[in-house]
């Protein structure tokens, strides 16, 4: 019996901000239950947890901090340019707070 | 051969001797758009309105070129492949695309594109599948579908594309192409949309070494906006290609090039392999030393795993952003949760849908160290194996992929098993960063086939000029396609 179920990938849609279909639920799951036999593949890759996780590709890295100058930054109406809702010179949104 | 089906190097001096004007540049490239764009959907905009550049000293003054849609371009529609950007409009151009006007070229289409660089196959962008111009019936893989269709078919020279598991480098082969990946960070991805921060990369898709070498000069280099981008200062792409291989060291890996792999292998996997070969021994034939070597197949097999959580992951956290509140058709409701997720119900493909459904599950709080971390250790583990290879060899070699293009319906292509590892075995260039370059290098049943080289991270101008070698040795360079089925 999966480990899984829709109501998983409901919850799991919806921490990601969509719903999803019944029939894309299905799939979903599908994916979700490959997931062991995903991680049982990577755990027959010897000395995992002698290294540390991965997270850059240049190891080598060092990252410069630029000089603290102003610079133009872009004008108000460009920014607003794509805004479905505008008010003045801001973009509308709903109610966030007690929203 | 009409313009557009030649190098930038050919076409920089036709523009200087005044055998041809920009603005002829610039219609021959439209107009074969919308002959392509019938034919096989590469293209999301055609830049109808594009203006015909001033012709300079810089080698890509004046030439058309086209950009995935994942870049931003100023006052050009930009959707990343997905309706949910679907009128989206920026405000500024990617640096890429900055850097490129700098020297002149002249951008004349955005191309269509696996939405948000999610998919491999170059059918899930919300614009359709892109077919190949070798074979209608087929896909140019992606999620560079489009930018390779469209410098395959001859439409111009070069075309800009984005590479994260190896969305450059296979469509690259699909389509007979050069597909590069620098070294991640010598391209800035400012104005790039994010999929998987960690392993994104900007590249190029052009017919030949050189061209690679000189659309990568023109873009790479520090940018402000780009926290990850290295000083290439000295870095010279092109006046680095001599052709010369004397002393290079190369090596293939065993479990992945090997036909005593696959018991059982189809007749299009044999011919692929043994193309190969045929070209491994070419190479030693002209003093070029390559070796086999032997990889854990254990890792090999786990390199798709790998991929699919740490991806997953990364996308998941990154399109966090598109919400419909700022840009994008804004969704419907009565608070900004159930505006944003109306808006990312109706407009986010069936794909991404799900790849962030994972990505949630392997993020969870009781997840994160069982999945992604884990995927992150395996992830190092892979990558110590490919730089110990290269304490060695100056560049490992391999197929691209399992063969020639693949159909749209996958029930018509033969199917061997076990050939995961292969299929997908230049993700291992993503995972490290490594430049990395699909060259053609023949034919299976009459499609084009792929080598894929990849190098030391920072030393692209090794990895171009043994690119250049090789390409120099087979005479497959600047093909356009031509349908064969």
């Amino acid at each position: 019996m999966s480990r899984f179920t829709k109501e998983m990938v409901d919850r799991f849609a919806d921490e990601q901000m969509f719903a999803m279909s019944e029939e894309e639920k299905i799939i979903a799951l599908t994916d979700l239950e490959a997931m062991e036999e995903h991680m049982a593949k990577i755990d027959r890759i010897p000395g995992i947890e002698a290294v540390g996780p991965m997270t850059h590709c240049l190891d080598d890295f060092v990252m410069d901090l630029r000089e603290d100058e102003a610079i133009e930054s872009t004008p108000i109406e460009d920014l607003l340019a794509n805004a479905d809702e505008v008010f003045d010179r801001e973009i509308e949104l709903p109610k966030v707070v007690n929203g | 051969m009409t313009y557009m089906e030649k190098s930038v190097e050919e076409l920089h001096e036709l523009l200087i001797t005044g055998a041809v004007t920009p603005k002829e540049l610039l219609e021959e490239a439209l107009q074969k758009s919308h002959e392509i764009q019938e034919k096989y959907n590469a293209f999301i905009t055609i830049v109808d309105q594009a203006e015909a550049g001033e012709v300079s000293e810089h080698v890509l003054s004046a030439i058309p070129y086209g950009a995935e849609d994942l870049y931003s371009t100023k006052g050009i529609l930009t959707t990343g492949g997905s309706e949910a950007l679907c009128d989206y409009v920026p405000f500024f151009h990617a640096a890429a695309v900055d850097r490129l006007e700098e020297a002149g070229a002249v951008l004349a289409g955005k191309t269509a594109m696996d939405e948000f660089g999610i998919g491999t196959t170059g059918t899930t962008g919300y614009t359709g599948e892109v077919r190949n111009p070798w074979d209608s019936s087929r896909i140019c893989a992606g999620s560079g579908a489009g930018s390779a269709c469209a410098v395959a078919a001859g439409v111009y020279p070069f075309a800009l594309g984005t590479d994260t598991g190896d969305s450059i480098r296979k469509p690259a082969a699909y389509c007979g192409i050069v597909g590069y990946k620098p070294t991640y960070g010598m391209i800035s991805r400012h104005g790039v949309f994010a999929g998987v921060s960690s392993m994104d990369h900007c590249g190029v898709f052009t017919r030949s070494v050189a061209d690679a070498a000189i659309v990568v000069d023109a873009m790479k280099g520090t940018d402000i906006d780009d926290m990850t981008t290295w000083d290439t200062s000295d870095v010279h792409l092109r006046d680095a290609l001599t052709g010369d291989l004397k002393g290079k060291k190369l090596c293939y890996v065993k479990e992945l090039c090997d036909i005593a792999n696959y018991p059982g292998a189809d007749e299009q996997l044999k011919a692929h392999l043994a193309n190969f070969m045929e070209k491994v021994e070419m190479l030693r034939a002209q003093g070029v030393q390559v070796d086999e070597v032997s990889v854990d197949r254990a890792l090999l097999e786990a390199v798709p795993s790998v991929y699919l959580v740490i991806g997953a992951a990364e996308i998941s956290s990154n399109l966090g952003g598109i919400t419909g509140l700022i840009f994008g058709p804004r969704g419907e409701g009565r608070s900004w949760a159930e505006l944003m997720k109306d808006y990312r119900t109706k407009h986010f493909g069936s794909l991404t849908q799900r790849k962030l459904v994972v990505g949630s599950y392997v993020l969870q709080d009781e997840n994160q160290e069982r999945y992604f971390r884990k995927a992150q250790r395996a992830r190092r583990v892979i990558v110590d194996t490919w730089k110990e290879l290269f304490r060695s060899y100056d560049a490992v070699i391999q197929p691209a992929g399992t063969g020639p293009a693949k159909h749209s319906d996958s029930a018509l292509d033969p199917h061997t098993e076990g050939t995961e590892a292969l299929e997908d075995a230049m993700l291992i260039g993503s995972f490290g960063g490594f430049p990395s370059i699909t060259i053609p290098d023949g034919f299976v049943e009459g499609l084009p086939v792929g080598m894929n080289i990849t190098g030391r991270i920072y030393e692209d101008e090794d990895l171009l000029n043994i690119a250049y070698g090789i390409e120099g040795m087979m005479d497959y360079k600047g093909r356009i396609a031509r349908e064969v089925k």
